[in-house]
């Protein structure tokens, strides 16, 4: 009995390929997520370089301190003539930090009471400890050489996100993923659903046309990921502290468009997984790399420089950066309009695939 | 009476099955136009390719337009053979999200739901979800959605499969006062005496049309006794 139970099993999957195909291309794309966006600490991490010190004697400790900076693989170093164009770029999101020597550094090295500062976007603390740490290490590495006892100091000096604590870091990832995940399994689900149910053929079949069909998933997914997005925001506010330090309103307005790519993504879906068998595989392909890729809880930093380049093919990676920037560095909508516009731009890409695949006649 | 319906040499392959291979006729204003043949003998098929869901070859015009236009599509009312409606919502829900995508307007929308459940027996489920009723329960709020605008051409694939020979008496009354009133309505079907109940038949087989006449003429002109026997005649009597 048993084995006539097996039997059918075995055979309902051979004859459901893309199943089969799916059940197998899910654990690969799993595990190289992983395995890939584990491979190395943070790297990479845009930083600024001022130097403005006017050395002792024709020498400046300066150098010996970017010289190991240099070497060091976690910072890619960005010289700027002074210390306001750095701070510019810091505002401007390009780079992590700006490290200051200022003008009396070597004198005050010699002297005893050295400052190097650092201006810090602690928004994400992943990134910016990583940096920290770089300097420190810079610092202590430029002592040991001149052989100096004491260690050279660090002052810090967090322009954004000072005092963030990891769950307001993370927050904005759990709202990203939380939106995009169900906005885009229930509309893939909800189609399969039509298609074999023989309600998509009716809808076909009536004056509908395809993007009043795709408009109105759109909507009520918005509202629904508006709503997710609230609770999640308003929990963390209430039962720890989460401050919103930039306009809520901005937040709602990348909640939006991250719930219309997701539909429409799903919509796109729906077409290549055509059973109910292929939409729950898909779940995988969609949720492992959005939650590892996308900045969730890891940074992209932190990840290999080509594994970014997947991360910027995922629509949740704009998102969990605005969102980050809304309610950690409280920007504004002109300081998150790339990320937006690149939302807008994964709308465009799923909603054409979508109005193809809906389009398609047999 | 203009044509409602004209159809020339339609033709679908799925793969190296030919579904549908060279049909074409007419189907007038007011008339109940009825396509019989065994299973797998491409009804559906030509339904499917007369309403532009599916892309085949040929030519198909209905109510003067092209398939698939939304303008066209407006006054067509079409029940697919699976009884696509919507499980989890109540019955009065599924009516009005048909009703609403087809355009009755509000102040109509009560009483249209009012007429049709009337019609189709369901007014004590209008309030219970769909996926809790029986099979032939469902298939009449199926029916019932294709109802609900007042459509001008009906195309019903299979209506009655299901449904209890009482019903199916009052479904056959009201197509024909629907087809008094100027409505056109395609069906199709696998029984005889529901074939025999339509002003003209279709019989198709293994995707050609075998005959188009009234059930009268059909009977007369095979040299049957019955519409079954005319219709065995016509796909080949016991030959498989
Ligand atoms: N999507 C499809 N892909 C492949 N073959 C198909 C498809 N749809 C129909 N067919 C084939 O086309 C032929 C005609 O099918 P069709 O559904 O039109 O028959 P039918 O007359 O409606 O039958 P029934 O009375 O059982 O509903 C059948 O052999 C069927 O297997
Ligand atoms: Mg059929």
């Amino acid at each position: 009995m048993i084995r006539a139970v097996l039997i059918r099993v075995l055979r309902e999957l051979k004859h459901d390929r893309r199943a089969l195909a799916l059940a197998f291309i899910a654990p690969l794309i799993v595990v190289l997520a992983f395995g890939e966006s584990f491979r190395g600490g943070v790297s990479d991490v845009p930083v600024a370089l001022v130097d403005m010190d006017r050395g002792v004697a024709g020498k400046k400790l300066s150098e010996l301190v970017v010289g190991r900076l240099k070497n060091d693989s976690t910072v890619r170093l960005l010289v700027v003539e002074n210390l306001e164009e750095g701070l510019d770029r810091l505002r401007g999101g390009e780079v992590w930090a700006v490290i200051y020597f200022p003008p009396g550094f070597t004198e005050s090295v010699l002297r005893g009471n050295a400052s190097l500062i650092l201006y810090l976007d602690a928004s994400n603390p992943a990134v910016s400890d990583a940096v920290v740490a770089s300097a420190r290490a810079a610092l202590a590495g430029a002592a040991a050489a001149r052989g100096f006892k004491q260690p050279l100091a660090l002052t810090v000096e967090p322009v954004y996100g000072a005092g963030a604590t990891y769950l307001e870091v993370f927050v904005s990832g759990v709202v990203s993923f939380a939106v995009f995940v169900l906005s885009t399994l229930l509309t893939l689900l909800s189609f399969v659903k039509e298609r074999v149910m023989g309600t998509l053929e009716r809808l076909k079949a009536s004056p509908l046309r395809v993007w009043e069909i795709m408009g109105g998933y759109s909507v009520a997914f918005s509202v629904l990921g508006s709503l997710q997005a609230a609770i999640i925001l308003g929990a963390a506010q209430v039962f720890y502290g989460l401050e919103i330090r930039g306009n809520p309103f901005d937040a709602l307005l990348v909640v939006i468009l991250l719930a219309i790519a997701g539909v429409n993504l799903g919509i796109a879906l729906s077409a290549l997984a055509r059973t109910e068998s292929q939409a729950v595989l898909t779940l995988p392909i969609v949720t492992i790399p959005t939650f590892l890729l996308s900045g969730v809880f890891w940074p992209l930093e932190a990840m290999p420089p080509y594994m970014r380049t997947v991360s910027r093919m995922l629509p949740a990676t704009y998102a969990v950066d605005a969102l980050r920037s809304v309610v950690l560095r409280g920007w504004g909508l002109g300081n998150i309009a790339a990320d937006l516009a690149a939302l807008a731009g994964f709308i465009a890409v799923f909603m054409t695939l979508g109005v193809i695949m809906l389009g398609r006649k047999e | 009476m203009g044509s409602s319906v004209t159809v020339r040499s339609l033709r679908k392959v799925f793969g190296n099955l030919v579904a549908v291979d060279g049909v074409s006729f007419d189907v007038a204003e007011g008339e109940i136009f009825a396509l019989l043949g065994p299973n797998g003998a491409g009804k559906t098929t030509t339904i499917r390719c007369l309403l532009g869901l599916l892309s085949c070859e040929g030519e198909a015009e209905i109510l003067g337009g092209r398939p698939g236009d939304p303008l066209i599509m407006e006054r067509v009312g079409y029940m697919p053979q699976a009884p696509a409606v919507y499980h989890n919502l109540t019955v009065r829900e599924n009516l009005e999200f048909f009703a609403e995508i087809y355009g009755v307007p509000r102040r109509r929308l009560d009483e249209r739901v009012r007429d049709v459940t009337a019609l189709l027996g369901l007014e004590e489920h209008l309030d219970r979800l769909v996926g809790k009723l029986s099979g032939g329960l469902v298939r009449r709020v199926s029916l019932a959605a294709a109802l609900i605008h007042e459509p001008r051409l009906l195309v019903l694939d299979e209506p009655t499969a299901g449904v209890d020979p009482r019903l199916r008496a009052r479904f056959w009354s009201h197509f024909y006062r629907l087809a008094e009133e100027g409505v056109t309505i395609i069906l199709s079907t696998h029984y005889m005496d529901e074939a025999a109940k339509a002003h003209r038949v279709a019989v198709i087989h293994r995707g050609r049309l075998a005959a188009v006449d009234s059930p009268r003429r059909l009977v007369e002109e095979t040299g049957s006794s019955s519409l079954e026997e005319a219709f065995l005649k016509l796909t080949g009597g016991a030959e498989p």
